[in-house]
């Protein structure tokens, strides 16, 4: 990182950049607080949705700065509570430097975002859309942190007649508290994992000149897991490496004047190896794969300056070839939303799920068994500045 | 019935009148003196205001700023952004939110408009065309 700072700063020097002289009134403060509460009819995603839980909150904060016309700086720190993820610790969720050395040639170093899908790199800011849930087909809730922020550097860029791009390397660091972990540990007994290292993004936009946007993204990672199947007990431990796990998206959303029309497909294809060590001499290697694939159509009416209504269908669902012997195979969201803004700062969601299909539920957060439909109900109220 | 004829002044009252006031309200592109163009393409003005374009050379950076009078923000953003002013917003905070970028200036009156744009190189913005003066320069959209 020391590096690519000194990179920068020799081609700041070489370029000839207008940098203003500082004030502290330049740096700028943005953010948010978030309190919501969710009840479903019996199935739980996360720890107490079955009995209403207040469990359901978000806080940001960034300061930004920007000491020449091209370049701007900042971090935004992060908390947030879902059910028994999250555990509002509070952690910095980007701090990055931004160069817009040409506008077709930007650099962005740091914690950066992930970009993946329309929404991810803002999913944690709910003022900026109408659904309290975004559709989990793309956008899945458990996972949040796997898709949420990288090391490295980003280059992107604005093209000629609409279209931008962006290349993205680095590291995603997995803590002990993600979603993602905590996942893991419904199947393994003290799973150990160890970092991406090696984690490559690319996206594609276009943006029309007449409201059309079309947008894919491809994220590529490697991951190394070692634990032991808790569903046999004698099971000895494995290895699980996924030699490669590949996330696309292709997106498109139009907007005609206060009326927005999105649609994403997702397909998520990973390349996994087993090595079960049955003895000292004895090791079995197990190789295979894993692939599922996801789909939303949304429709959002701004109906005026405090009035939003959106409804979605969302489903996600593992592919027939890779699980042949798993039943619950997919997840059919059906999403009503109203958004009141009440004020320049403080907004109220309202919003209704009619869920069919078990794929997101475990049988470890739903002690008295599982339904096959579920119905959920949120309401949040989230305060800017 | 005697024929009512509406008198040819009136009508040309009424015209002016009408004239005038569509006039009134329309807005007008404006820069710093020392700006590096004189006239831009709508969609040159689009990708500035949308922060996809801050550069026109080497040393040559662009800075907008925003006009907070309520007509002529949604005007200036319906006819060059095409986007509403909910949309040109949320297009913002997400430059914000996702770490690439900070929001842009924006005045509450045309004075400090005026004042920003006419103090700050490769200063660009937009306010009612008859509040211009000779502090700053009226670029033409191509």
């Amino acid at each position: 990182m020391s590096r690519l700072l000194f990179f920068l700063t020799i081609m700041l020097s070489l370029f000839s950049v207008n940098i203003y002289a500082f004030e502290m009134d330049d740096i700028k403060r943005h953010g948010f607080l978030s309190q919501g509460y969710m009840k479903t009819d019996g199935n739980n995603y996360t720890e107490g949705q079955d009995d209403g839980s207040l469990d359901f909150r978000e806080i940001g904060i960034n300061f930004t700065y920007s000491p020449a016309p091209v370049i701007s700086m900042g971090f935004q720190l992060f908390a947030f509570e879902y059910g028994h993820l999250g555990e509002r610790k509070i952690k910095l969720d980007w701090v990055n430097i931004n160069w817009q050395i040409q506008d077709w040639l930007c650099l962005k170093a740091g914690l950066i975002k992930i970009p993946l899908g329309l929404y991810n790199e803002t999913r944690d800011i709910d003022m900026l859309r109408t659904f309290i849930f975004l559709p989990g087909s793309v956008y899945n809730e458990v996972w949040r942190d796997l898709y949420a922020n990288m090391k490295g550097l980003s280059v992107y860029g604005y093209l000629p007649s609409g279209f931008s791009y962006s290349l993205q390397a680095g590291s995603i660091h997995i803590d002990d508290d993600s979603g993602y972990y905590q996942t893991l540990k419904i199947f393994l007994n003290n799973p150990e994992i160890t970092d991406i290292r090696d984690s490559y993004i690319a996206a594609l936009q276009w943006d029309s000149s007449f409201g059309l946007k079309l947008k894919t993204t491809y994220n590529y990672y490697e991951l190394s897991i070692i634990g032991q199947l808790k569903f046999i007990p004698s099971f000895p431990e494995t290895a699980i490496n996924y030699e490669s796990c590949e996330t696309s998206t292709f997106s498109a959303e139009f907007g005609f004047k206060n009326l927005i029309l999105a649609a994403e497909y997702l397909q998520h294809k990973t390349d996994v190896s087993a090595l079960i060590t049955m003895s000292p001499a004895v090791e079995i290697l197990q190789t295979g794969g894993t692939k599922s694939h996801g789909y939303y159509l949304s429709s959002t009416y701004v109906a005026n300056e405090w009035f939003q209504i959106g409804i979605y269908y969302n489903r996600d669902f593992l592919d027939k070839q890779f699980y042949q012997n798993i039943e619950k195979e997919s997840n059919n969201d059906l999403a009503f939303a109203v958004r009141f803004d009440i004020n320049d700062n403080l907004i109220f969601k309202c919003e209704y799920h009619d869920i069919d299909g078990t794929l997101h539920i475990y049988p470890e957060l739903n002690a008295d068994g599982i339904k096959e439909k579920t119905k959920m109900f949120a309401v949040k109220f989230t305060y800017s500045f | 019935m005697p024929k009512r004829y509406i008198p040819f002044n009136a009508i040309i009252l009424v015209l002016c009148t009408f004239i005038y006031s569509s006039h009134a309200e329309e807005f007008a592109i404006i820069a710093n003196k020392t700006f590096y163009k004189n006239s831009i393409s709508q969609e040159d003005l689009r990708d500035i205001f949308l922060g996809k374009k801050k550069n026109f050379g080497v040393n040559e950076q662009i800075v907008i700023s925003l006009f907070e009078d309520k007509k002529i923000h949604t005007q200036f953003v319906h006819k060059i952004i095409r986007k509403t002013p909910n949309q040109f917003k949320i297009w913002w905070k997400l430059q914000l939110y996702k770490g690439q970028g900070v929001l842009p200036v924006s005045f509450k009156t045309k004075e400090k408009l005026l004042e920003y744009i006419s103090s700050t190189n490769g200063a660009i913005g937009y306010i009612n065309s008859e509040f211009i003066n000779d502090s700053v320069k009226r670029i033409e959209i191509k």
